[in-house]
């Protein structure tokens, strides 16, 4: 082992652990929790006896030939899925990987990010529900917080009403020509955003003058709200 | 076209030339074109419809001695090309331009920066005019002009165009305009990006590197790429654009904001609101009513009423009125023809000139008499609308109903257009995103929306009428219109562009400023609609003395008779229709007067000679724009519809017991 290491990277057999629990709880969603079906699955998805060793580390018990994970089990695989979906939602909406890109990565960097990261994403992205494969996320902390407040951080301007401000974080439209033109008129990342009218057109006021754009476009605009500026006191 | 004159590039000396030559850029609605009314004086040459079509406008003005053409160009927000706009101005830029006049909104600093930043790299000499002055001084900003030009190395101008403020300032500039000193600084990844890119390119085109790699369509569409580097080219912008996981544009775009908001941060002083639009402005607030649904609607139907009333009423009736009866029939024809009769010795000329379909006594009349001042208060009318900005809200308010036809606001100018004159607003067809939408909107302009000439004449006919007759042809013409533009929106191929429109802020219009636009607009129809109608009258003519349009005539009759059920004398109004719309409303309306028309068949020819043909000025101008055949796929459609659905009708009303 290198000594010189400041910060744990997940040994391989630790990385295993944790993917059959990823992968069991993706299972168990689905309903499935029969012995011989998910130790065939695990087999051929990560190596065979890797079921015998959750077993042994206390992580999975069994009982009738179906499977259940133990407390410490739980908390791995719920952190696992809940990293997994979230890395997906970032390679898909921010990083605008292709598709073939997205599982592989996701599956490598749900060992790698620590809780402050897997929050940080998930407040960036507006505390999603669901993965692109529509996955429900499993929610954390900073989730339930934000639910205290005023629902999810980050939005699509779709959603935001009359009179609220945000800040936009970033831009998703599904071709580039229509990306670029929002940028060149100054829907750029960062800057902030009035939301004038949301019907017939979804009408915005920004740094660079007012825009009035198809609610279709506005799905693809992704703002951080700021918080307090409520539609209360500004609707006319 | 797109040879590059390099020598414009690597020698500054060129603009101490007398003949010098001076592009006008910049964003849309920025006051470009009023800037070089002021500049020009007077347009020399327009080659259409300024402001709302990618065509450019090139005139010449005295500078301190030196004859100076200068070029009005589309408004862009970028170099990098979606839309036709942006096309032109690009391939306009890449070539010679001389001298860069980049004309800015004064209020707005941040984006024009980006697009400085953007025309800095193509390395020609340039001039930053920062125009509306006035609004940015009411507003609150203060602009360090000198530093600004001392950053980006070039002069910066402030003027107010509409008052020809600083307009000398800007003339001298010229004569100081040099190359940008400003470099971007982009991410070092991207400046690896941009300098392997440079790597392939030959010298004198190394600084189209970063436009390259912006740029989303295949290098081979890049004007002045030669065609046998332009595959390593593609191949070489593949492997740069693999490396990086965000698309480039979007780094561009955010690097140049972050560089502009740095550059802002030392020459501009704003005011503490950060929303471009002052609240509690009376103007401004009646622009927020425009755009929402309501008081928004009300108001629409009053801008509607409003624009019928002059364009329809004042221009198409009063004034059509006292010059066709009273100035052509009274006087011009009379005289025209006793003096052709008395220096024309052979009939087949005279008839020519002054005959039944002749160029005095049809195409002239027809042209001066009679579109001459619909047009004229047309103008007036949009002129007013377009400067106050209202149009951007009523394409708002619009949006959804045109999104069942498969367009979206934007075709809200052409169409009222339409009503005003068709073959006017086939040419605006053009500021529409994609071929799909342009193909649309001239098929319904050619099938379902009656131009004001033939409106005169309809609702004379339904005034006699009961109204039912009216209800009836306005349900019909509406649901043709709805329904056929849903049907071929479903049938033409690809996706409609999704709305996306800058709303200016609302104005008063300057009446100097109004009579400019609207007289130079008047000299385009003269120069290039009138011809139209000349060599309409003219094919209708040999038609006629060859004996094929009575061929024609007895050819269609059946169809006019049993088809339609109407009387056989009707055939000749639906073919003069083809040459003036109104002529086969007229023909309508006097067999109507005559008694030769029951209800049914005068609901049923209404509804017909509206959904028919339209005129062949129209028809010349669908060529132009949408070439022969899209055209005469247009006109089989619409010749097919109209039959169809006046069919239908008369089917119909004969059921409910109609005579």
């Amino acid at each position: 082992m290198d000594v010189n290491k400041k910060y744990p990277i997940p040994s391989t057999e630790e990385e295993d652990v944790e993917q059959a629990l990823g992968i069991l709880w993706t299972q168990f969603e689905q309903g499935v929790i029969k012995k011989s079906e998910l130790e065939a699955l695990l087999q051929e998805a990560i190596r065979p006896g890797i079921l015998e060793d959750l077993i042994q580390g206390g992580f999975v018990s069994q009982t009738d030939g179906n499977l259940c994970m133990s407390g410490k089990g739980l908390t791995i695989a719920h952190d696992m899925a809940r990293r997994h979906r979230l890395a997906e939602r970032l390679l898909t909406d921010v990083l605008e990987l292709p598709r073939e890109q997205i599982d592989p990565n996701a599956c490598r960097l749900e060992h790698v990010i620590t809780r402050d990261v897997e929050n940080a994403i998930c407040t960036l992205l507006g505390h999603p529900q669901a993965c692109p494969h529509g996955f429900s996320i499993p929610p954390g902390e900073c989730c339930m917080k934000a639910l205290k407040h005023t629902g999810p951080i980050v939005a699509p301007l779709s959603s935001m009403l009359e009179g609220q401000e945000g800040q936009i974080v970033y831009l998703s439209p599904h071709n580039r020509p229509e990306l670029h033109r929002l940028l060149s008129m100054g829907l750029v990342p960062g800057s902030v955003v009035r939301v004038v009218q949301t019907s017939p057109a979804v009408v915005v006021s920004t740094p660079d003058g007012i825009l009035a754009m198809d609610p279709v476009l506005a799905d693809h605009i992704f703002l951080r709200r700021k918080n307090g500026a409520g539609a209360h006191h500004e609707k006319q | 076209m797109h040879s590059h004159d390099s020598s414009i590039l690597d020698n500054p000396e060129h603009k101490q030339v007398a003949d010098m030559r001076a592009v006008l850029v910049g964003h849309p609605n920025v006051g470009k074109s009023v800037l070089f009314n002021a500049l020009t004086g007077k347009y020399v040459t327009v080659s259409n419809y300024p402001g709302t079509t990618v065509d450019v406008a090139q005139g010449t003005g005295r500078v301190r001695g030196h004859l100076v053409e200068f070029v009005d160009s589309p408004g862009i927000y970028s170099l990098v090309s979606h839309s036709e706009e942006e096309k032109v101005t690009r391939s306009l830029l890449l070539q010679s331009p001389g001298v860069l006049i980049q004309v800015a909104d004064a209020k707005n600093l941040a984006r024009t920066l980006s697009l400085t930043f953007e025309l800095s790299e193509l390395n020609i000499p340039m001039v930053l005019c920062l125009n509306m002055m006035d609004e940015a001084d009411s507003w609150g900003y203060r602009i360090d002009a000198e530093r600004l030009s001392e950053i980006l190395g070039i002069p910066v101008v402030k003027t107010v165009a509409t008052t020809q403020e600083g307009l000398e300032e800007l003339r001298k500039s010229l004569f100081q305009a040099a190359p940008p000193k400003w470099k971007n600084s982009y991410p070092p990844e991207v400046q690896r990006a941009i300098r392997n890119l440079q790597a392939e390119l030959p010298d004198k085109l190394r600084f189209i590197s970063a436009l390259l790699l912006q740029n989303h369509t295949p290098p081979e569409d890049f004007p002045l790429l030669p065609p046998q580097i332009s595959g390593r080219i593609a191949h070489c912008l593949e492997n740069i654009r693999r490396r990086f996981l965000r698309p480039l544009p979007a780094i561009f775009i955010e690097s140049r904001r972050e560089q502009a908001a740095l550059v802002l941060a030392e020459v501009l002083t704003s005011p503490a609101a950060p929303f471009s639009v002052p609240a509690g402005r009376g103007l401004q607030v009646l622009g927020q009513w425009c755009l929402r649904p309501w008081p928004g609607y009300l108001i629409a139907v009053l801008a509607l009423w409003a624009l019928y009333e002059f364009v329809g009423v004042l221009g198409a009736q009063i004034a059509v009125d006292f010059l066709e009866n009273t100035v052509f029939g009274g006087t011009v024809n009379p005289v025209l023809t006793r003096a052709v009769h008395l220096l024309v010795p052979w009939p087949f000329l005279r008839d020519m000139l002054i005959g039944d379909y002749g160029v005095f006594t049809m195409a002239l009349t027809y042209a001066f008499a009679l579109i001459l001042p619909i047009v004229t208060t047309f103008f007036l009318a949009l002129g007013f609308l377009e400067d106050t900005g209202y149009l951007p809200r009523l394409s708002v308010l619009l949006n959804r109903a045109f999104k069942i036809i498969g367009l979206n606001g934007k075709a809200v100018l052409p169409m009222i257009l339409g009503v005003g004159c068709g073959t006017m607003a086939l040419l605006t067809t053009r500021i529409l995103d994609t071929k799909k939408e342009r193909i649309l909107a001239s098929f319904l302009l050619a099938l379902a929306v009656p131009c004001s000439a033939q409106l005169g004449v309809i609702f004379a006919m339904t005034a006699g009428l009961s109204g039912s007759v009216f209800a009836l042809w306005l349900f019909v013409v509406v649901a043709t219109f709805l329904g056929a533009g849903w049907v071929s929106s479903k049938l033409l191929p690809g996706a409609p562009a999704p709305f996306l429109m800058e709303i200016p802020p609302m104005r008063l219009p300057q009446m100097k400023n109004l009579l400019t636009k609207v007289a130079s607009r008047l000299k385009w129809y003269v120069w290039e609609v009138v011809p139209l109608f000349i060599y309409g009258t003219l094919a209708l003519y040999f038609l006629d003395a060859l004996g094929w349009l009575g061929a024609v005539e007895r050819f269609c009759a059946p169809l006019i008779t049993g088809l339609l059920g109407l009387p056989e004398k009707a055939t000749e109004a639906f073919l003069v229709g083809f040459l003036r719309r109104d002529y086969g409303a007229a023909g309508l309306y006097q067999l109507q007067r005559q008694g030769l028309l029951s209800l049914r068949q005068s609901a049923v020819s209404l509804v017909a000679i509206t959904l028919f043909m339209p005129c062949i000025a129209q028809w010349f101008m669908s060529v132009k724009e949408r070439g022969l055949k899209v055209t005469l796929a247009i006109s089989g459609l619409v010749i097919f519809y109209a039959l169809l659905v006046s069919a239908g009708v008369n089917q119909i009303l004969l059921a409910l017991g109609w005579s």
